[in-house]
């Protein structure tokens, strides 16, 4: 996001706050909950995997297509309704009190075209990706061997003077194998490569103090002995990668460039300090049509900055 | 290393050239705004590509203007930039381009317009394939082919 638009970035991360009393910071807060459709589909897929499958595998139950279907299709139903209805909206609203039925879409707030058939292609992509997810024997088998799997964790380290976050989709552990870290990909054509993606979770899952809840001893200790997985839901394929060295070693400069870049614009100073104006803005006119923050970023004065 | 080559063609029929232009107003991108000479470039390029005609913007009185060919066909009534959607309104005053005339206001004009000119024979030929538009052109058939590699060869104007 930051080197997309940085302005972006600083109201996501510095402005943003649900409980402040300045309105225009609660405004920003409750902004930055939109996704676009595409990005809330697989939001959906995303959540759904996330509690069934870690259950499913702590209670040693199989997973059933018609089962993952009905729950994702509660979910998906809820959701949009309260996204169409754009319940964000309603005072007192917030996600906590939405609960599971909170959904919030750009093309609603910005009043942009969106059908039925769009709201059913999504459908679409949630299904497919849930079969091809259970017609996958080999991931199955691998899934069960793991002795724990834990999904949508935090992983937080310190690198370059900066806290670093990283959230995997899934972590399985082994006890006679390294652990393994599997990401998820909702993408219509599977041609997207999260193989930096993977080295930055499998740095993360390295250097990160060990939770309570990871098994001991766990093989996490070198991040290229890390098994690193990427699984494209929709076109049901599967790529392992192998890091290197240099992998890492790229990671960790992808790490230390960004956190520099992060300094130099003021991430480690508080907002008050800080002004729209100290923050370059998104060079691509598709980044700015599609930024969540985009109607309060056009009313800023920019003129002359 | 492959060498480059640079050829240069003088045009000697400048006097025997003409076109027509059309200006449109552009709404909603003022100087002074921030981005300004980035969106008038990104609009100048994305609507050339996408029209396949020479398409440029210029000022009149510090305001921002599209020009286009006069036959350019249907253009799009707005178009997404950074922190400003446009509305492009095309007025009705056609104006006649002296390509043989030096003037820094029609220069970049001509210069344009001969650029679409040159180009579109080109797009037409089946010998040729264009990767990227306002790229290079190569041809079909390789130069060379070694080790399961082919090698085209092209230009660029």
């Amino acid at each position: 996001m930051f080197r997309q638009c940085q302005l972006q970035w600083f109201l996501k991360t510095k402005v943003a706050n649900a409980k402040a009393n300045d309105p225009f910071r609660r405004e920003v807060s409750l902004l930055s909950k939109l996704q676009s459709l595409w990005a809330w589909r697989g939001y959906v897929v995303d959540q759904l995997l996330g509690t069934e499958i870690t259950k499913a595998l702590y209670y040693r139950h199989p997973i059933h297509l018609d089962n993952l279907l009905r729950k994702a299709r509660t979910s998906f139903v809820l959701q949009a309704d309260f996204a169409r209805r754009h319940r964000i909206r309603e005072p007192g609203m917030s996600p906590t009190k939405a609960g599971a039925a909170f959904a919030a879409w750009h093309a609603i707030e910005y009043v942009e075209p969106l059908t039925d058939a769009d709201i059913k292609m999504a459908w679409r992509d949630v299904e497919l990706a849930l079969r091809n997810l259970c017609a996958m024997t080999e991931l199955w088998d691998l899934l069960w061997a793991a002795s724990r799997c834990i999904a949508q964790r935090p992983l937080q380290f310190e690198s370059f003077g900066v806290k670093v976050k990283a959230i995997p989709d899934l972590i399985a552990f082994y006890a006679d194998a390294p652990a393994l870290i599997i990401d998820w990909k909702v993408h219509p054509k599977g041609s997207y490569s999260s193989r930096s993606q993977l080295a930055l979770y499998a740095l993360a899952l390295a250097r990160c103090q060990p939770h309570k809840d990871f098994p001991s001893p766990s093989r996490i200790g070198d991040p290229t002995e890390l098994q690193l997985l990427e699984v494209q839901l929709l076109t049901g394929q599967q790529r392992f990668y192998c890091l290197s060295g240099e992998d890492i070693a790229a990671g960790e400069d992808f790490i230390a460039a960004s956190a520099d870049e992060m300094l130099l614009a003021g991430s480690d100073q508080s907002s008050h300090d800080l002004h729209v104006a100290d923050f370059a803005i998104a060079r691509s006119p598709e980044v700015c049509q599609r930024c969540v923050f985009r109607k309060l970023c056009w009313e800023m004065p920019h003129d002359g900055a | 290393m492959m060498a480059l080559e640079t050829n240069i063609f003088p045009i000697t029929n400048l006097h025997m050239l003409a076109a027509q232009y059309r200006s449109c107003r552009i709404r909603g991108l003022r100087k002074g705004q921030r981005q300004y000479y980035e969106n008038c470039q990104y609009l100048q390029r994305k609507l050339s590509y996408r029209l396949r005609q020479p398409v440029t913007v210029t000022e009149r009185s510090g305001e921002p203007y599209l020009v286009v060919p006069v036959d350019v066909g249907p253009m799009p009534v707005e178009y997404p930039l950074v922190l400003t959607k446009v509305q492009i309104e095309p007025l009705d005053e056609v104006f006649e381009l002296d390509f043989a005339s030096r003037d820094p206001d029609t220069d970049s004009l001509c210069v344009r317009f001969l650029h679409f000119a040159i180009q579109a024979p080109l797009w037409k030929n089946a010998r040729l394939w264009q990767p990227q538009s306002g790229g290079p052109f190569y041809e079909r058939q390789p130069a060379q082919t070694f080790r399961g590699i082919h090698l085209f060869s092209g230009f660029r104007l």
